[in-house]
């Protein structure tokens, strides 16, 4: 549950980050916020995997792993893990996402690369 | 520079110093799956032989390492591990390498390995650097422990069947075919597979026996394997 609870502040905080952004367009602070929300879906990122465990993505089955990334996911954050360059589903990725960061991880028997978006409400 | 530019400047070295710290996380997580997955193939192609169980162990030493660039970071990982002190645990002790978990930490009775793990990022044109070099326990799910103590109880239960009727092939048959369910029942109850032989020993109507336990399905950190473990003797 701490892991969900992480996981929704960032992407609360990612979301009142963008919305700053919408209210005061100004060229520092979009740069700014740009990186804040950045920050918040790393921090997600770190979340997850350290949730999940290294293990679990080395060995585990695509639908097993793409069940863990569904899981994190909610209404402000959404994850999509790519194994061996099969990922989750296109459905899993937003349309139009508000910032994106993803982190590439060479494991023994494969790699993996975990995806983030902040989605647009 | 005005407040607004150092606004930002403050908010993206942040957002660097965030990126180093998954990147930390993850490459100390998976230079040290790259150590566990050399030791578990080394263990499942390498039988070790009963009485040289502590050596077997002893001889384990792996490595791994990682570099790269991410973001505009640039890392390089490394990590180097053989077997764990000895120590008299009766419990696991945990250890903070808690993205490999459950082989983070020391096990009683498993392999325990020493890990030195070093990781170095530096991002933002070499304004933001990040240096972690730290000791670390590891372990896989072998039963060291039991495997010993199985070599020991069957080689001595195979020895002592075999000793009663020297020089007398149908009785010494008789002897192991009637203490060998005793040693699968030991050993199933132990997680392994046995399997034991004997024959004439030569001159002077000695016999040698051998053993063959196998701790299969071990769940390692990169899948399961398969364990083995042999021993022989000879009665006198």
């Amino acid at each position: 549950m701490q892991f969900i609870d992480i996981a929704v502040a960032s992407g609360y905080a990612a979301v009142c980050l963008s919305l700053i952004v919408l209210m005061n367009p100004v060229a520092p602070r979009e740069a700014a916020v740009g990186a804040g929300a950045l920050s918040a879906l790393d921090s997600a990122i770190s979340s997850y995997i350290e949730h999940v465990g290294l293990p679990f993505l080395a060995t585990s089955s695509e639908a097993a792993i793409c069940s863990s990334a569904a899981e994190a996911s909610n209404s402000t954050l959404a994850f999509d893990v790519v194994v061996q360059g099969e990922g989750c589903g296109s459905s899993v990725a937003p349309s139009s996402p508000l910032a994106s960061s993803s982190l590439t991880i060479d494991l023994p028997s494969r790699t993996v690369v975990i995806e983030a978006w902040l989605v647009r409400q | 520079m005005s407040a607004q530019d150092n606004l930002a400047s403050t908010v993206q070295t942040s957002q660097i110093e965030s990126r180093e710290l998954l990147l930390e996380q993850s490459l100390a997580g998976s230079v040290s799956l790259q150590v566990l997955a050399q030791a578990q193939g080394y263990l499942s192609s390498n039988p070790a032989e009963c009485d040289g169980l502590p050596q077997y162990a002893g001889s384990i030493s792996t490595s791994g390492e990682s570099s790269g660039e991410d973001s505009g970071i640039a890392y390089t990982a490394n990590a180097t591990a053989s077997e764990s002190p000895a120590s008299s645990l009766e419990s696991p002790r945990g250890d903070n390498l808690t993205i490999v978990a459950p082989f983070a930490g020391d096990v009683p009775g498993a392999l325990n390995l020493q890990e030195v793990l070093s990781v170095k990022e530096v991002g933002g044109g070499g304004s933001v650097s990040l240096e972690r070099s730290e000791t670390h326990t590891l372990n896989l799910p072998i039963k060291v422990d039991f495997a010993s103590s199985l070599c020991t109880s069957t080689l001595g239960s195979l020895a002592a069947a075999l000793s009663r009727s020297p020089c007398n092939a149908t009785l010494e048959q008789d002897a192991f075919d009637a203490v060998l369910p005793a040693l699968h029942e030991d050993a199933a109850a132990l997680g392994f597979t046995l399997a034991a032989g004997w024959g004439s020993g030569g001159s002077s109507c000695s016999a040698t026996y051998w053993v063959t336990l196998v701790e299969p399905g071990v769940a390692g950190a990169t899948g399961s394997f398969d364990w083995t473990v042999r021993g022989s003797g000879t009665t006198a």
